[in-house]
């Protein structure tokens, strides 16, 4: 993962593609985009993040989530998520645009 | 042995709660069962000597309090004290007062030590319940907490159920997170819109019917098991039944609580009373009838016959409530009120390095608080299923027998659960049209065998 550093990421929001169906099913998040017929299905703190964005929350909200969930520095859990989210946009499940 | 004997008209009811057992005989035969049982005379007849030597040989131990190291039932959290409402009844909030929500260092560590607790305790299942105030007006320690539950769970290899108390009153996307992500929503909801309108408006005293209606019907599509709990004054009592029919008609609830209100705790002004207890209680026979024919529950919590306990509340069953200041108490209610009755609920608290301190006296004094303490109990049939009610808000009366208003309801209600399982709703009935004869099944001063053996 590159060492990208939080002030890079700060005002930015991510949210759900539009061509992506998610259902949550016990605990678990399932994603399915048809038009490409992939599928994924996030569990644990994965499903946390897709939880947390999907009610709104940005970026550093979610940082300071994971900071106290595992205990880390907020910069640490930053780079963690941020490297969940290059992921998930690298597979076009999320979409990020600057926060107006 | 805890066997009760109930008058129904010219019948007896015998009732063993710890067997679930009962049956309606008549009185040579309750004589019998007496002699046979209390003086050890032989009984000869088939179905008699049956139920004799049923109660004989299978004599289950009563309930005991909890002892050993502290095992919850349950963690609750208190996210915050307050609440966007201003129910007209409601003893939780001053309403000039605002409430701080939780930290969220003490919410991760209260669940982080309890999902321990559950893992070392050997068991399988943990359980978060969260109270009021209205939990989702912090709803960040719902949503740092629940996924955190999961995790560490999942590391434990335990599972982890989540119920929450609340009223309602939020926006689509957090009503579809909650449909979701919680397994049980008890959803306060008084009935339709002139009764939820008139007892449970916002706080800045808009109607809130429009938004829990919402809410409900959201949830009602849901896959957590949705409740109602309706709060019944003196101007609604009447209108049980019809609440009752509205709730099943619009949503698809799991089950309706009906729940009389309480009198002020301290003393606030008040515009609602207490419903009349035998009005109540024949009202939610009705309202009972009307939820069964829909497949739904119908919930008095103290009159649940399938019930065995020794505390009705989360106080007597270990559970350990987490307030927004870090302590940890037995109970939900406010701490002022527990005071005003002269107890100390509190069992710990959070400490500013996140590590957990129990007071091992006061968890002993807690599970001191339980129905064998309860002498006025003692003799009641409906001991072992409401175990005295609240340790706060029902103060036992001094004199044996002397029934009072929550003793009334919760007698009828328990009396009416007995006898409809036992397939015999038409008694029921009967009872409910006939004062006189309810009010001797109800308020006879005690129901065990050994004392009723002159009246017989």
């Amino acid at each position: 993962m590159a060492e990208t550093t939080l002030p890079d990421v700060e005002g930015c929001v991510y949210r759900c593609a539009p061509e992506v169906a998610w259902v949550r099913d016990a605990g678990r998040v399932l994603l399915v985009d048809p038009a490409r017929g992939r599928t994924w299905s996030l569990g644990g703190v994965e499903a946390a993040i897709w939880d947390w964005l999907v009610l709104g929350y940005g970026y550093e909200e979610i940082a300071r989530y994971l900071s106290l969930i595992f205990r880390t520095s907020k910069e640490e859990a930053g780079r963690a998520l941020l490297g969940v989210l290059l992921c998930w946009q690298d597979g076009r499940i999320v979409q990020v645009s600057e926060e107006s | 042995m805890s066997l009760f004997v109930i008058p129904i008209f010219d019948q007896w009811l015998i009732y063993a709660p710890l067997l679930s057992l009962a049956a309606l005989v008549n009185r040579a035969a309750a004589l019998r069962l007496r002699d046979g049982l209390l003086a050890g005379k032989a009984i000869s007849d088939g179905r008699l000597k049956e139920i004799v030597a049923t109660l004989q040989s299978q004599s289950p131990s009563p309930p005991q309090p909890r002892q050993g190291d502290l095992a919850p039932a349950f963690l609750g959290l208190l996210p915050t004290r307050g609440c966007n409402f201003a129910c007209r009844y409601c003893g939780f909030l001053a309403p000039d007062r605002t409430y701080g929500a939780m930290d969220l260092k003490v919410a991760r560590d209260a669940v982080e030590w309890y999902i321990d607790l559950v893992s070392k305790s050997g068991l399988r299942d943990a359980e978060i319940h969260y109270f009021g105030g209205e939990p989702f007006c912090a709803e960040e320690v719902l949503d740092l907490t629940v996924p955190l539950a999961r995790i560490r769970a999942q590391e434990a290899g335990c599972t982890v159920r989540f119920e929450v108390a609340t009223n309602g009153a939020f926006g689509e996307e957090r009503c579809r997170w909650a449909a979701d992500n919680l397994d049980t929503i008890v959803l306060s909801l008084d009935g339709p819109a002139d009764v939820q309108n008139l007892h449970r408006p916002y706080r800045d005293g808009r109607d809130s019917f429009g938004v829990v209606a919402r809410s409900a019907e959201l949830l009602s599509e849901g896959a957590a098991h949705l409740y109602f709990r309706s709060c019944v004054t003196d101007r609604t009592v009447d209108r049980m039944a019809e609440i009752a029919a509205w709730f099943c008609q619009d949503y698809r609830p799991r089950g309706v609580c009906f729940e009389p209100v309480q009198p002020p705790a301290r003393g606030e002004a008040s515009p609602f009373a207490p419903p009349d207890p035998w009005q109540f209680a024949a009202n939610y026979v009705q309202a009972a009838r009307v939820l069964e024919a829909h497949g739904v529950e119908p919930v008095y919590a103290a009159a649940d016959i399938r019930a065995r306990r020794v505390s009705f509340c989360p106080v007597g069953r270990d559970v350990v409530i987490v307030s927004p200041d870090g302590r940890l108490s037995a109970c939900y209610l406010l701490r002022q009120d527990w005071e005003a009755r002269g107890l100390d609920l509190d069992v710990g608290s959070i400490r500013e390095d996140g590590s957990v301190v129990l007071d091992e006296g006061q968890i002993a004094f807690v599970r001191s608080l339980n129905v064998w303490n309860k002498p006025f109990c003692a003799r009641c049939f409906c001991k072992w299923h409401c175990a005295g009610g609240c340790h706060v808000n029902h103060v036992l009366p001094d004199v044996a027998g002397h029934y009072d208003r929550l003793c009334v309801q919760t007698r009828i209600i328990t009396l009416r659960n007995v006898l409809q399982g036992m397939g015999r709703p038409d008694l029921v009935h009967r009872l409910l049209e006939d004062r006189a004869a309810l009010e001797r099944a109800v308020l006879q001063g005690s129901d065990a065998l050994a004392d009723v053996g002159e009246r017989l």
